[in-house]
């Protein structure tokens, strides 16, 4: 039993071993493991400032308004330039970073557990258990999830944690489904009988052995929804679903800056340039965590 | 690389292209009112062989004449769709917009003198405090070819006061009678000062009685009025075409066409300007302004609104219930800060919720911005720290942009303000139940009298919908307005305004933030284009040079 666990984990090491090794070689990957792990240290970052100054760097810098010098395009001080409050665009943008990243991350976390358990109970058990809960997620997956999430904003009223609610689940069906099918690959292998064959109980064999060994799809499937929440998020917010002013984020600085596109190119562009980065990141980032994960591709 | 370059290329490309489809409305194909044109035209040709009696006659047929230099079809573009063609219900701008050409009313308000003129009424006179005699205009042709009579009159104001949509304007009135075929007596409920101003507003328009009778349903598809224009097409969401009435009493307008493009976003309508695909561009955003001043082929028509921009708040609720409060609010705001940045210039730092150009306007002189003074009394009034509210706001950007300029104000004297953006359904009828604790509300005194704004937002009756949303209820303030609606004396009127302004401002229950400008962009090809204060403007003498 006990070596037969060591032999486990150690074959499941060389196995991510193998995996980020063959991540490294993909540049472009590289180049969205690079921007995206930027956005957390900068995210991360003004979290603490604000945390140890008490957010007066926060409200003396990202959103108090020098109305006379609204709309300056870019300049020494201001290199991405001032919005229409004459905010720093490139604080607001730091500052804002945590809001598409730690929302978004929520959001996949949250519809990756509850759409995760869904979906190995539906893939392990079959049979009713399993009819039932996709029908479920089919009805989910029939309504577009932008529609769905706005429609949960407006019941639910506007805020960070509606909009981060309603994203959640948008996306439970898609993880539910990802889920059920990588443990449906898996539950009629032999280690899983083996397992069974030595008295283990369904959940030991669900958290134990099912999950850890499905988990690549899953991963790849959490990095792309994450670009896909993120969009969303703006989008939202893009709407005016999203989150208050003066509240630093990307959608809603894309949202209200893009009646002045004609005036100040910069205010609406520099936004929507970051909108922009950190979904290709992540979808760059996707690609290649899939190709390193993809068990075909050893060699 | 270079492959990774022209990827990224394409993605910035598909976003720019992203952006005007979000904001662009839905051209909705719904064909649902279309006339037979050919039956109008037939009909407007026998109405040319009426002789006319009118003096008008000879300057249009100088038009004719020169009608090879001027287009016949002029285009003007506006922000949102008509919402009703029944002049009796659509009393929202965009619709009173395209109506006012349709239809005419009794009196008229000339925009250049805001003196009153008659239109379906020849001349009237007031027998005494509660009635007025009209006479009605001779040989006045409705669009169907019918005669205006008497009895149309009537029932259109009898119409007017059982809308729930527009009564507000003609609910002074008592009963109308016909006394002949052009003569109507109109009685009101009791002594009503503003009662003729009333009349001249576009929703007491004049409707033809058979046809509204004989089936009110298409009569609201195609609608028939008196005014210088016939209705031809309205597809929704898209445009409204119009055609000049041959027999109109003033004489056949100066344009033969008119069309109205539904044109949401702002940008986009001064784009449509530049382009020439448009004439006129109804309310353009601000900030378009300096762009289209400077383009040689372009001109701005500016002139202050009857609009104010105000803050109100609720007295029911803490601390709003505290004058001190509200004058430390009041005194927390740079009126002219805000003109002069978002608003890029446009617009007067306002006193009172009524704009200058009112009848009854007094100005008690634009509160200071003294922000320091502002925390002392707030400090007096037992808040040294500030306190916690919520600014409502509709979903318009640049009403959210004015509340996010004044959240920064207010935090300046340590009052900490959350913005809350209610779609303008909910934001109505949530204010209406007094939900709020400060929202920002515009107000525009169509009829040009004091007593139309007053009455409506400080008279304790009128809490809710009926307009007054700050709950105010102060014996003094009803007193005042009472007496100065019933009061058929301008002077006194004015003397009862003068000290009800200066009431109101030491209550503060409503903080006047400004009075907006009204704009329209034009070709410089555009001649004749008169403003209207409530930006209903009219079309009839405007044409353009080719």
């Amino acid at each position: 039993m006990k070596e037969h666990k060591a032999m486990q984990e150690n074959t499941q090491r060389s196995l991510w071993q193998e995996a980020w090794r063959r991540f490294r070689q993909n540049k472009m990957a590289m180049v969205g493991l690079a921007f995206i792990s930027f956005l957390v240290l900068v995210s991360i970052t003004t979290l603490l400032i604000d945390f140890f100054t008490d957010s007066s760097i926060y409200n003396e810098y990202v959103v108090k308004q020098d109305l006379f010098s609204r709309l300056k395009g870019p300049s020494p001080e201001h290199i991405f330039g001032q919005d229409e409050f004459g905010r720093d665009i490139l604080l607001r943008m730091l500052w804002g970073a945590r809001y598409s990243l730690f929302t978004g991350g929520l959001a996949i976390i949250c519809a990756l557990i509850t759409g995760g358990i869904l979906g190995a109970l539906s893939g392990f058990y079959g049979g009713k258990t399993d009819t039932i809960i996709m029908r479920c997620m089919d009805v989910l997956l029939a309504i577009p999830s932008m529609l769905l999430a706005t429609a949960i904003v407006a019941a639910l009223g506007t805020s960070l944690w509606n909009v981060m609610i309603a994203i959640a689940i948008a996306y439970i069906p898609t993880f539910a489904r990802t889920v059920r099918a990588a443990v449906l690959t898996v539950k009629d292998q032999d280690f899983i009988e083996a397992a069974r064959a030595i008295g283990c109980g369904d959940s030991a064999i669900i958290f134990k052995y099912i999950i850890p060994n499905s988990l690549a799809p899953i991963i790849v499937q959490a990095t792309l929804g994450l670009a896909g929440a993120i969009l969303s998020i703006a989008g939202l917010s893009f709407l005016g679903l999203g989150i208050k002013p003066p509240t630093p984020e990307w959608g809603a600085m894309l949202s209200n800056a893009r009646v002045y596109i004609r005036d100040a190119w910069h205010v609406t562009v520099i936004p929507g340039m970051g909108i922009m980065l950190t979904i290709l990141s992540l979808n760059l980032m996707g690609d290649g965590l899939r190709d390193a994960m993809d068990p075909k591709l050893k060699k | 690389m270079k492959k990774t370059f022209s990827r990224i290329l394409t993605l910035v490309l598909a976003i720019a292209m992203m952006l005007p489809l979000v904001a662009c409305g839905s051209n909705q194909e719904k064909d649902k009112a279309k006339v037979d044109e050919t039956a109008t035209q037939q009909e407007a040709t026998a109405d040319n062989q009426e002789t006319e009696t009118i003096e008008e006659k000879k300057e249009a047929g100088d038009k004719n004449a020169a009608e090879g230099d001027y287009k016949d079809t002029l285009i003007w573009a506006q922000g949102a769709d008509v919402t009703s063609l029944d002049p009796h219900q659509g009393k929202e701008t965009p619709a009173v917009e395209v109506t006012c050409q349709i239809f005419d009313t009794l009196l008229a308000l000339n925009p250049e003198t805001n003196e009153l003129e008659g239109q379906v009424a020849e001349s009237w006179e007031q027998k005494d405090a509660t009635s007025y005699v009209f006479h009605i205009r001779k040989g006045i042709k409705f669009h169907d070819g019918s005669d205006l009579t008497a009895e149309d009159v009537k029932f259109s104001l009898d119409r007017a006061c059982n809308s729930a949509a527009v009564s507000y304007i003609v609910n002074f009135i008592d009963s109308v009678s016909v006394d002949d075929e052009y003569t109507v007596t109109l009685k009101t409920k009791e002594p009503y000062a503003p009662a003729l101003r009333n009349l001249a507003i576009p929703f007491a328009a004049i409707v033809p009685k058979a046809a509204v009778e004989a089936d009110e349903k298409a009569f609201i598809l195609n609608p028939i009025g008196s005014g210088p224009y016939t209705f031809v097409e309205w597809k929704q969401g898209d445009h409204v075409t119009l055609k000049a009435f041959d027999s109109y009493y003033a004489g056949k307008p100066a344009t033969e066409n008119l069309i109205m493009k539904v044109i949401p976003e702002t940008s986009q309508r001064s784009i449509a300007l530049e382009t020439g695909e448009i004439d006129l561009a109804y309310d353009m955003a601000v900030n378009d302004l300096p762009k289209v001043r400077d383009n040689d082929k372009l001109t701005v028509y500016e002139v202050p609104s009857l609009s104010c921009w105000y803050l109100s708040m609720n007295l029911n609720k803490e601390p709003f219930d505290n004058p001190k409060v509200r004058e430390a609010l009041t005194l927390a705001i740079n009126r002219q800060a805000l003109i002069d940045t978002i608003n890029a210039g446009s617009g007067q730092p306002a006193d009172a919720i009524i704009a200058p150009a009112v009848f009854g306007y007094y100005s008690t002189g634009v509160p200071e911005y003294n922000p320091e003074k502002a925390k002392e009394l707030l400090a007096e009034a037992g808040y040294p720290d500030g306190f916690s509210m919520t600014l409502w706001v509709n979903d318009n950007q640049s009403r959210i942009e004015m509340c996010q300029a004044v959240q920064a104000m207010l935090l300046e004297i340590g009052v900490q303000c959350e913005i809350e953006v209610l779609e303008f359904g909910s934001f109505i009828s949530k204010t209406t139940n007094g939900e709020h604790d400060m929202a920002y509300f515009g107000w525009t005194t169509s009829s040009g009298d004091a007593d139309y704004t007053y009455y409506s937002l400080e008279h304790s009756s009128q809490q809710g919908a009926a307009g007054n949303r700050s709950f105010i209820n102060d014996k003094d303030v009803d007193t005042l307005i009472e007496k100065a609606r019933s009061s058929t004396n301008e002077e006194e009127r004015l003397e009862l305004y003068k000290e009800l302004a200066i009431k109101l401002d030491e209550i503060h229950n409503n903080i006047p933030v400004f009075y907006s400008s009204i704009n329209v962009g034009a070709n410089k090809n555009v001649e004749g284009f008169v403003m209207d204060l409530n930006g209903y403007h009219n079309l009839d003498q405007v044409r353009v040079k080719k």
